[in-house]
């Protein structure tokens, strides 16, 4: 086989994988468990659905930080006096407004 | 009588030497020095524009959306039809597949949000990311403790050039460039991991594993070794272990994401 190429299984392989037989409690036991973990998850869905706060399109969107907007974007210098007098008398534009 | 008292520092005017500092910290981009320095208008046009986070946050989710589309079309779609590579047969297939299409709504979500301001959406987007970083998780650390512990070339690819095929671009951007993107997106962006969401990952994971089942009784192979049935009890054991991985990892990343949260909501 040439070792650059992928393996391609024949038709026969397929059809010989296919048809062979598994043990039927290995089979049994993937089934109950599989079962058991998709009721755990849909009990779980249940019991913590009004728990979910909607999550606001705004915020899926931003940045982290004060609303996702750097000190480069705000037009004033931010200096001590700044940002004191922004909590005295928040501007209407101000990032803490 | 006493002396009413003195209005605190903050309250009072501006001193004039705080106003003249002002007049001189702040851009003088007056209409004359646009005029003769136009160069200059733009560049901080540039950075008061491009330098806004949420623009920058936004134009990161585009380029990795824009990175899966190229996964999808390249390696998924071309490479698989020209070698029959593996095409979505294994469970970091699934999830980077998810990781774009989430990554396509954030961006959508950060650069257009008037457009896209659909609460819906919104919701269904947030449920995908939490179901996209646990699945992640587990088949990154799955794919290296397979690299490690496991190696499984010839079942991979079908050839034996260990430790090669876990090094092809494709599979270290489903094993490693996608952890890296979840972390950025993390620490930059602000979408939180509801407790809600850990249902919704183990039914992405049952899905994952009912495919797997029918590629065992259409081909006969199972994509994971340790998964199929003719492996025996431990296969039963591996599955098990899966699903309680992404339990773990679900929490672990919960853990991380409040804490970022409670860090931000500092005043």
């Amino acid at each position: 086989m040439n070792t650059m190429d992928d393996y391609i299984p024949s038709d026969a392989e397929v059809v010989e994988g296919a048809s062979q037989k598994r043990p039927a409690a290995i089979l049994v036991a993937h089934l109950i468990s599989m079962v058991l973990w998709v009721a755990f998850a849909m009990y779980d869905i249940h019991k913590h659905a009004a728990g979910n706060r909607a999550v606001s399109p705004a915020r899926v969107g931003a940045a982290n930080g004060k609303l996702g907007v750097t000190r480069y974007a705000i037009p004033r210098p931010r200096s001590a006096m700044t940002r004191a007098r922004a909590r005295v008398s928040p501007r209407p534009n101000s990032a803490r407004a | 009588m006493p002396r009413p008292p003195r209005p605190s520092r903050i309250a009072r005017r501006p001193s004039g030497c705080y106003r003249v500092a002002r007049r001189l910290s702040t851009p003088l981009l007056t209409r004359g020095t646009k005029k003769r320095f136009p160069f200059l208008f733009l560049t901080t046009f540039f950075f008061r524009s491009v330098l806004r986070r949420r623009f920058a946050l936004g134009l990161g989710r585009l380029a990795v959306f824009a990175f899966a589309v190229f996964f999808v079309l390249y390696h998924l779609c071309y490479e698989n039809i020209k070698h029959h590579t593996d095409g979505m047969e294994y469970l970091s297939d699934w999830t980077f597949v998810l990781l774009g299409a989430v990554f396509g709504m954030f961006s959508a979500f950060s650069l257009a949000p008037e457009t896209f301001a659909s609460e819906n959406v919104a919701d269904l987007a947030v449920v995908a990311h939490s179901v996209m970083w646990p699945t992640n998780i587990l088949s990154t650390i799955g794919a290296w403790y397979s690299f490690v512990f496991f190696p499984q070339c010839v079942a991979l690819e079908g050839v034996d050039n260990y430790p090669w095929c876990y090094l092809e671009w494709y599979r270290l951007s489903e094993h490693g460039l996608n952890m890296i993107m979840l972390g950025l997106d993390g620490y930059f962006g602000n979408v939180p991991i509801r407790r809600g969401d850990l249902g919704h990952t183990l039914v992405f994971m049952a899905v994952y594993t009912v495919w797997t089942w029918y590629l065992q009784f259409t081909t006969g192979k199972c994509p994971y070794v340790m998964f199929d049935f003719n492996a025996g009890w431990e296969s039963v054991a591996w599955f098990n272990a899966a699903m309680a991985g992404v339990v773990v990892a679900f929490f672990l990343v919960k853990k991380a994401y409040d804490a970022r949260d409670a860090k931000n909501a500092k005043p």
